[in-house]
């Protein structure tokens, strides 16, 4: 096990190197220029050379890549072209929001997916299993922004029971910044009414989102039960005499979430990597947002202080999910297949 | 579904039950009561609130109503009225203008505004200069022989000098800011989520992504606003926006979309403003760095005469435009209604095309991006239209940022394009477009030179005679319409989708997003 966090934590640094690399050159390679986007649409040379100057733009690439890595190491992912702020405050400010739509959409989704997953499986062709396999066509068939804009029609429109838009309502402080997940800072600090006020604003996105992983969550682990289940040792457990729902947990789950705990863990990196179309729809400050941002205004320091942030985010979970895995299958762990 | 819904409603339902009663630690929220309350729907968040770093309307919206500048624009007008000069004079032939300051005036930490605070806005915009400074490229040196003067000294006569000071790029700052300066940014990284003026609001709370809350400034000089707090929300999407809005929610939403305009024309309870804008769109027509084809007068002339003008108002329009009339646009002075403007003629166009013995014509490109939300279909409707005559178009999307690198270097044959004056002088449109000395980005995209016009603009650009002025940019209206370096297009019109117990706005085309909050306010 811990040679398996050592493997990871040394391809993470690989990663990063790659990742920092790649990102840089590709943002310089795209014809345009942050300086001009600064200096506006009636700008002189002059002005557009001085900012590039001040940008320290001019430089040769490899002495700016080069100061860059320097202030990486240092913890420093130098200050955004268009905030004129620390990239890492920025990212502060925004990750820890795509963080906390992310989770709770996943947690719905594995919360209500599991169980009605196994149920299926178990019940094949009853009327859950039928329940199962329409509620998952159907959240693989729609598309997010539609199925966000229609909860929003219903529940803010129609019903007036939610908010349309954003994290918090605009009278409203968010709670002071200790995670930056207003859930959690929320009751940490005491401030009760941001914290209800953040709920309400995160049950449509979290539904918008949580609805296409349940979906995927519900297929995956459906097909993957039924195959386990029907498996020589599942058989011979069963003869044995133990529980059903011993045979079911034990021996089915255990096997069969292995699959789609992978598919899970890559969903989630993705996601963190903003979920676009729903922050967009709901008007949801996060990475999605930043990231857009920062590219339409060819940003560069936010461009890599994102990527790295993701990359590493993103090597993290999988090391997560390929830890759980191992936990859940001995197989994995002694490196042999049955 | 219903597995996923019940406990969903029940959540829903005790969060709002929840929130009735739940309430945060004392002393942390902003109340006011909602008839003085304006909230205002807006579709991104700003970049920086410096006004010697941002060139975004979006930014002016916060800014504006923050600081003071020493002229403001009258009502609806493009014309100059006191701000905090009370009276200005010129010397030395538009060189060198001397300001009178009011007295009184004091900033929201209680600094007064005098002279040196007004030097130290000028020295410090164009030390750090960054696209605002670009305005004040004439200026030499900012003087402050005594509290109440201050005296610009310019490097060379500039007439159109007043104008640029009642932009929001003159706003006139708080010496203290360079308390809070890091690293020697002369409080770059402090102001651009604070304001630090003496307007009559002053930021409240900004949460990034989220909100800007502006309330009223209590050490402002003058009476106090009927509109004691100003909300301006981040709602990305434009039909939660009109939700909102249709809900009364909200009482202003900017980013609801043109096509979305019309129905709520009709819906009661809201009022929807139309007035013409200073925004022109038009095609550049690269007659000095594109296909030689383009150095020839008939072709451009043919190329404008095979334009569907109101074919194209009305595609990307929706109809909400006004075909322009030369390059000065209508409400900006110096506008001629007698120019001659150019018709759909196809035939007259193919006519001019023969005459112009150029033979046949190779692809053209057009190029565009998605700055503008209706240029792809610009670009297809000027594609079908010079197809028509015989001029094939080959289209070339990029991305704006890649756009605005090729246009500098006249890395193309025709290209769309917007403009809007950054202050109320018709050099904004005469001197930037067709001086040959500004060729590419700086204004002169067309890589246009006739030593004609310059002599005209160039004289206009430092008389201090406004009929004088008026008529040397006459003249060079005339000749830029017969010999088009440009095809233009059309102005477009400013909407505005309101709750209708909203009263007091006035639409000035200069200030283009900024609400005149001191003279607004609801209905009861």
């Amino acid at each position: 096990m811990l040679k398996v966090v050592w493997q990871r934590l040394l391809m993470l640094v690989l990663v990063l190197a790659c990742v920092s690399i790649a990102t840089f050159l590709m943002a310089r390679v795209v014809p345009g220029d942050p300086a001009q986007v600064i200096a506006g649409p009636h700008a002189s040379h002059a002005t557009v050379e001085a900012i590039r100057h001040q940008l320290g733009m001019d430089r040769p690439l490899l002495v700016q890549y080069a100061d860059y890595m320097n202030g990486l190491l240092h913890g420093d992912l130098g200050t955004s072209i268009t905030t004129r702020h620390p990239v890492s405050d920025d990212l502060l400010a925004y990750f820890p929001a795509t963080l906390e739509l992310v989770f709770y959409a996943f947690l719905v989704a594995l919360v209500v997916g599991i169980p009605l997953a196994i149920l299926a499986a178990v019940k094949r062709n009853s009327v859950w299993d039928y329940a199962a396999r329409v509620v998952s066509l159907a959240g693989l068939s729609m598309p997010t922004f539609w199925f966000g804009l229609v909860l929003i029609l219903v529940l803010y429109g129609k019903f007036g029971v939610l908010p349309a838009s954003g994290r918090l309502s605009a009278d409203l402080p968010p709670p002071p910044h200790l995670t930056g997940l207003y859930t959690v800072d929320g009751p940490l600090t005491g401030y009760w009414a941001s914290f209800v006020d953040a709920v309400q604003h995160l049950i449509l996105p979290v539904l918008a989102l949580a609805y296409v992983q349940l979906a995927i969550v519900v297929r995956q682990l459906r097909a993957s039960m039924i195959s386990v289940l029907a498996t020589d040792y599942v058989r011979t457990a069963r003869a044995a005499g133990l529980s059903e729902w011993t045979v079911i947990i034990r021996f089915g789950l255990r096997n069969a979430l292995v699959p789609v705990l992978t598919i899970v863990g890559i969903s989630f990196g993705a996601l963190l990597g903003g979920a676009v179309v729903t922050e967009t729809v709901f008007g949801w400050p996060g990475m999605g947002n930043y990231v857009v941002q920062s590219i339409e205004s060819l940003d560069f320091p936010a461009i890599m202080g994102f990527t790295i942030v993701i990359a590493v985010a993103y090597v993290l979970i999988n090391l997560v999910v390929d830890l759980i895995n191992i936990a859940l299958n001995p197989e994995i762990r002694r490196g042999g297949a049955s | 579904m219903r597995r996923i819904l019940v406990p969903v409603a029940a959540v829903a339902v005790i969060a709002s039950a929840a929130g009735c009663t739940a309430s945060n630690p004392k002393g942390s929220g902003t109340q006011s009561s909602t008839s003085h309350t304006l909230t205002v729907d807006v579709a991104s968040d700003i970049d920086t609130l410096d006004p010697a770093v941002t060139i975004d309307n979006a930014s002016w919206k916060i800014t504006y109503p923050c600081y003071e500048r020493l002229v403001d624009y009258k009502g609806a007008s493009t014309q100059l009225q006191p701000g905090l000069a009370k009276s200005w004079s010129s010397s030395q032939g538009g060189k060198v203008w001397t300001f009178h300051l009011v007295s009184g005036h004091k900033f929201t930490d209680g600094t007064p505004v005098d002279a040196n605070a007004v030097k130290f806005s000028f020295d410090r915009l164009l030390k750090i200069n960054q696209g605002p400074a670009g305005s004040f490229a004439e200026i030499s040196t900012v003087q402050a022989p005594n509290p109440t003067t201050v005296k610009f000294v310019l490097k060379s006569p500039f007439a159109p000098f007043p104008s640029t000071l009642a932009t929001n790029y003159a706003s006139i700052v708080d010496p203290k800011v360079m308390s809070h300066q890091q690293n020697g940014d002369m409080g770059q990284a402090y102001l651009a989520s604070h304001t630090m003026g003496s307007g009559p609001y002053e930021l409240k709370s900004r949460v990034k992504g989220q909100s800007l809350t502006l309330v009223s400034n209590p050490t402002y000089s003058g009476s106090k606003p009927q509109i004691t707090k100003a909300v301006f929300q981040i709602v990305s999407d434009p039909s939660a926006q009109r939700l909102q809005l249709e809900k009364g929610d909200v009482d202003v939403a900017e980013g609801i979309t043109i096509d979305q305009l019309k129905p709520l024309e009709s819906e009661s309870g809201i009022t929807v403003l139309k007035k013409p804008s200073l925004l022109v769109d038009y095609v550049y027509l690269n007659v000095g760095k594109g296909n030689p084809v383009l150095k020839n007068t008939k072709v451009r002339q043919a190329i404008s005469y095979a334009i569907d003008y109101k074919g194209l108002i009305n595609a990307t329009q929706q109809g909400q435009a006004t075909q322009m009339r030369g390059p000065i646009p209508q409400g900006m002075w110096g506008h001629d209604n007698s120019l001659m403007q150019y018709n759909y003629d196809p035939a007259k166009a193919k006519a001019l095309l023969a005459q112009a013995h150029v033979g046949k014509i190779p692809p053209l490109t057009l190029l565009y991006s998605d700055h503008e939300a209706w240029w792809p279909t610009e670009a297809l409707a000027i594609q079908a239209n010079l197809q028509k005559i015989g001029i094939p178009v080959k289209l070339s999307k990029v991305e704006y940022a890649t756009e605005r690198a090729l246009l500098d270097k006249g890395q193309f044959d025709l290209s769309l394009g917007v403009w809007s004056p950054d202050y109320a002088d018709p050099y904004m449109f005469m001197n930037f477009w067709f001086d040959s000395n500004n060729g590419g980005l700086a204004g002169n995209r067309a890589f246009y030179s006739n030593p004609q016009v310059d002599k005209l603009i160039r004289e206009a650009a430092v008389s201090t005679n406004q009929s004088q002025r008026q008529q040397l940019y006459q003249q060079a209206q005339k000749i830029v319409v017969q010999d088009p370096p440009y095809v233009y297009l059309y102005q477009t019109n400013f909407m505005l989708p309101m709750r209708s117990d909203v009263h007091g706005f006035v639409f000035n085309p200069m200030l283009q997003g900024i609400y005149n909050l001191t003279q607004m306010s609801k209905a009861a």
